[in-house]
């Protein structure tokens, strides 16, 4: 890998230097490749903040990362606060959210917004069942949770959180969450994806 | 959209006019099962509506279910509170041919009160899951003291 | 040409099933459209739900009367503040608890701000299904200016639990009062731009115009209210017709039509929100000085056995709690009447030899959110 004004990078000098420690923000996360006993100023200066070198598979998670792309999938009332997030205060088209499909077979995360009932339980399982992987569930709101306001011995309507039917990555508490905790949910999430970390199947 | 009010001779049990400030009815009725469908075709011919329909399980005090019926019409207000007492496990006639509006009110007193229409066009659950082998509202099912573990008021630790 | 497919359809047995929802973009919850179709044209509709049911009125018998506050913002999470105050304002009435002054008019001003974003939001998601994906940003953004007045005395976005027995939990202060006034004055514009950006619209207006008539005797059979039967000339609007609070003192309009289309759906409902400002207006200029709490508020009580109706006139239409007491400290039933119940129970007959395209119309125009209906 040659830059354009610096020296050549033999491949065994490489190592991986460490992980980033998981901060809100989009930069400066993920390893870095550097020559022994070589900093980063290899990277002229102001390519810095373009150019990065890494593994494939850490870049391909940061592009999956800040492109999440979650399924309309509004329960109950969470389901109104999720709207307001993709509206135009909160704006989750910035984080690369905002793209709401409503097939199940286009989406990567499945934001859980709102109760679910019994009835409701199959459907949700047969939606997560038809996203492709790597995908990633949130739950978002008391209810998703554990039951939420609707918990109370002998429930007999209600599935007491959505980690009884999928695995969760993420929970949002709140009844409902602002939309401003949603968006942090789902950077939280992002910063767990570019740690490469997520449920197989 | 105003009518005269129904005229309900011979059908009713009981009949008495309420304050309406104090409870919210107008008037309070009752009736045998067997009249229902005569009363509900007065009023709609009435030109009134079928407010809400709903049902209550009194086995405990009456050893009875009771039905609870409210028509109304657009203005001037005039609220009819009907209540109609069944023998715990009979069935009640349907009034849905006398207005549409007791089609989904009737599935939903079967759904959560286990009482069947006589005459209803496809009285099948409606909020819960078809496979539910429960009656939700009954008195008996579902009881927060019945839980394992259960104590006081619903907002106990989970075990 | 529609009668020949119909009448070849019938004879070949080319009728499909088309199932819609209950996860479906257009944004009413998760209701679920069985539709038979022969073509694009519907045969059959049936509507599916229960997929929202919570057990509400199952959790009102297990736990104790103030504990079903909570409760009552999520009925009809998008008229939250309507329906909480309307539980308060039943169990006043079979208490018989006198309210303060100024905690009526606060509740009026809560109320009606709630009624108008509830509308906005409609608008928002109304023109979104049918195509129009940008007064939702602007309609949207007009609610947010009122979820910012709201959160001021309630402390929540959505779900409230603001009313008490009694009275309200807390006071507004003069911030209160001037961010109320320059909404006022912001959304007289906005109307405008509304007016402008969708009403004039050529493809809103062919998507709506004519579709999804439901005429006042189909409003009657049904028990369908609020901006629907509005729209099809029935003059009936609970806080005009059985006046609960402190409504007969203000001076506003129940705005009719008689086309009864979704085109007429949508003006009432642009109608309701000039009224609804009209209401804040005078609510601000009345607000008298005063405890918003009665001297010995209730907490614990055993209201006497008996049975209560009360109605208020929610952002869907007839709003009715009937409670049911048996002199002890938890209800023996609370029924919660709810409005789109029953104008969702019309929509299998409107919606019989309509296209697919437009049952996004015509269910989007009624208004309908389904936890109110699965309660």
């Amino acid at each position: 890998m040659a830059g354009p004004s610096g020296p050549t990078i033999a491949l065994d000098d490489l190592r991986i230097a460490e992980r980033g420690n998981g901060s809100l923000t989009t930069a400066g996360v993920g390893p870095s490749l550097v020559k022994e006993g070589a900093d980063a100023d290899e990277i002229p200066l102001e390519l810095q903040p373009y150019v990065r070198f890494g593994l494939l598979e850490d870049l391909l998670n940061k592009a999956r990362a800040n492109s999440l792309w979650p399924l309309t999938f509004g329960l109950a009332c969470c389901a109104i606060e999720m709207m307001a997030a993709g509206a135009a205060r909160y704006d989750l088209d910035r984080f690369g959210a905002g793209v709401f499909r409503p097939s199940a077979r286009q989406a990567d995360v499945m934001i859980f917004a709102g109760t679910i009932s019994k009835k409701m339980a199959p459907v949700v399982k047969q939606l997560w069942d038809q996203m492709p992987s790597p995908k990633w569930a949130i739950a978002m709101g008391g209810c998703t949770i554990d039951g939420g306001p609707f918990k109370y011995p002998n429930q007999y309507a209600i599935v007491e959180g959505a980690d009884k039917i999928v695995p969760v990555d993420v929970y949002i508490p709140g009844c409902p969450p602002r939309p401003e905790a949603l968006i942090a949910g789902i950077l939280k999430l992002g910063d767990k994806i570019k740690a490469g970390r997520r449920f197989k199947g | 959209m105003s009518g005269t009010a129904p005229g309900l001779d011979g059908l009713l049990l009981t009949s008495a006019a309420e304050d309406h400030g104090k409870s919210g009815f107008h008037h309070r009725h009752t009736c045998a099962p067997e009249s229902l469908l005569a009363i509900a075709r007065a009023f709609d011919a009435a030109g009134y509506f079928l407010e809400m329909m709903t049902a209550e399980d009194r086995r405990a005090d009456l050893d009875k279910m009771r039905l609870v019926y409210t028509w109304n019409r657009f203005g001037p207000v005039d609220r009819h509170l009907l209540q109609c007492d069944l023998e715990v496990g009979a069935s009640a006639p349907s009034v849905v041919a006398a207005t549409a509006a007791a089609d989904w009110m009737e599935r939903e007193v079967y759904d959560m009160y286990g009482v069947t229409f006589d005459g209803h066009p496809d009285l099948k659950r409606i909020l819960l899951p078809d496979d539910s082998d429960f009656h939700a509202l009954l008195k008996d099912f579902g009881r927060m003291e019945d839980a394992e573990g259960a104590s006081g008021n619903g907002h106990g630790e989970d075990a | 040409m529609l009668e020949e497919i119909r009448d070849e359809g019938a004879a070949t047995g080319e009728r499909y099933v088309l199932n819609m929802g209950p996860q479906h973009p257009s944004m009413h919850g998760v209701l679920r459209l069985r539709l038979e179709l022969i073509g694009e044209e519907i045969q059959e509709a049936e509507a599916v739900i229960g997929y929202a049911h919570r057990a509400h009125e199952k959790m009102a018998e297990n736990r104790t009367w103030p504990m079903f506050l909570p409760n009552t913002s999520r009925v009809d999470y998008l008229s939250g503040m309507i329906y909480n105050l309307a539980y308060c304002q039943a169990v006043e009435k079979m208490l018989e608890i006198e309210v303060p002054e100024r905690a009526e008019y606060i509740r009026i001003i809560a109320g009606e701000l709630n009624r108008i974003s509830s509308h906005l939001l409609w608008l928002g998601t109304y023109v979104m299904d049918i195509g129009g994906l940008t007064p939702f940003l602007y309609a949207w953004d007009d609610r947010e200016q009122v979820l910012n007045i709201l959160e001021r005395i309630t402390g929540s976005r959505l779900t409230y639990s603001y009313g008490r027995f009694g009275g309200l939990t807390m006071d507004v202060d003069d911030v209160f009062i001037k961010q109320t006034q320059v909404f006022l004055e912001r959304m007289k514009g906005r109307l405008v731009e509304y007016d402008k950006l969708v009403r004039q619209n050529v493809i809103f207006i062919k998507r709506s115009e004519g579709v999804g008539i439901i005429d006042a005797e189909t409003c009657r059979r049904y028990g369908v209210t609020g901006p629907n039967l509005r729209a099809a000339g029935v003059a009936y609007d609970v806080r005009k017709d059985e006046p609960y609070g402190i409504y007969d003192r203000f001076d506003f309009e129940v705005p009719t039509l008689t086309t009864a289309d979704s085109l007429a759906r949508y003006d009432i409902r642009i109608r309701e929100i000039e009224e609804s400002l009209k209401i804040v207006g005078q609510a601000l200029r009345d607000l008298p000085e005063g405890p918003i709490m009665p001297d010995k508020p209730k907490k614990k009580f055993k209201p006497a056995a008996g049975e209560t109706y009360f109605a208020v006139e929610a952002a869907r239409g007839h709003f009715g709690m009937y409670l049911v007491s048996d002199g002890s400290e938890t209800p023996f039933k609370i029924k919660l009447r709810t409005p789109s119940f029953s104008n969702l129970a019309a929509m299998p007959e409107v919606l019989r030899k309509t296209m697919v395209a437009d049952i996004i119309a015509i269910v989007g125009s009624i208004d309908i959110v389904l936890p109110e209906i699965d309660r």
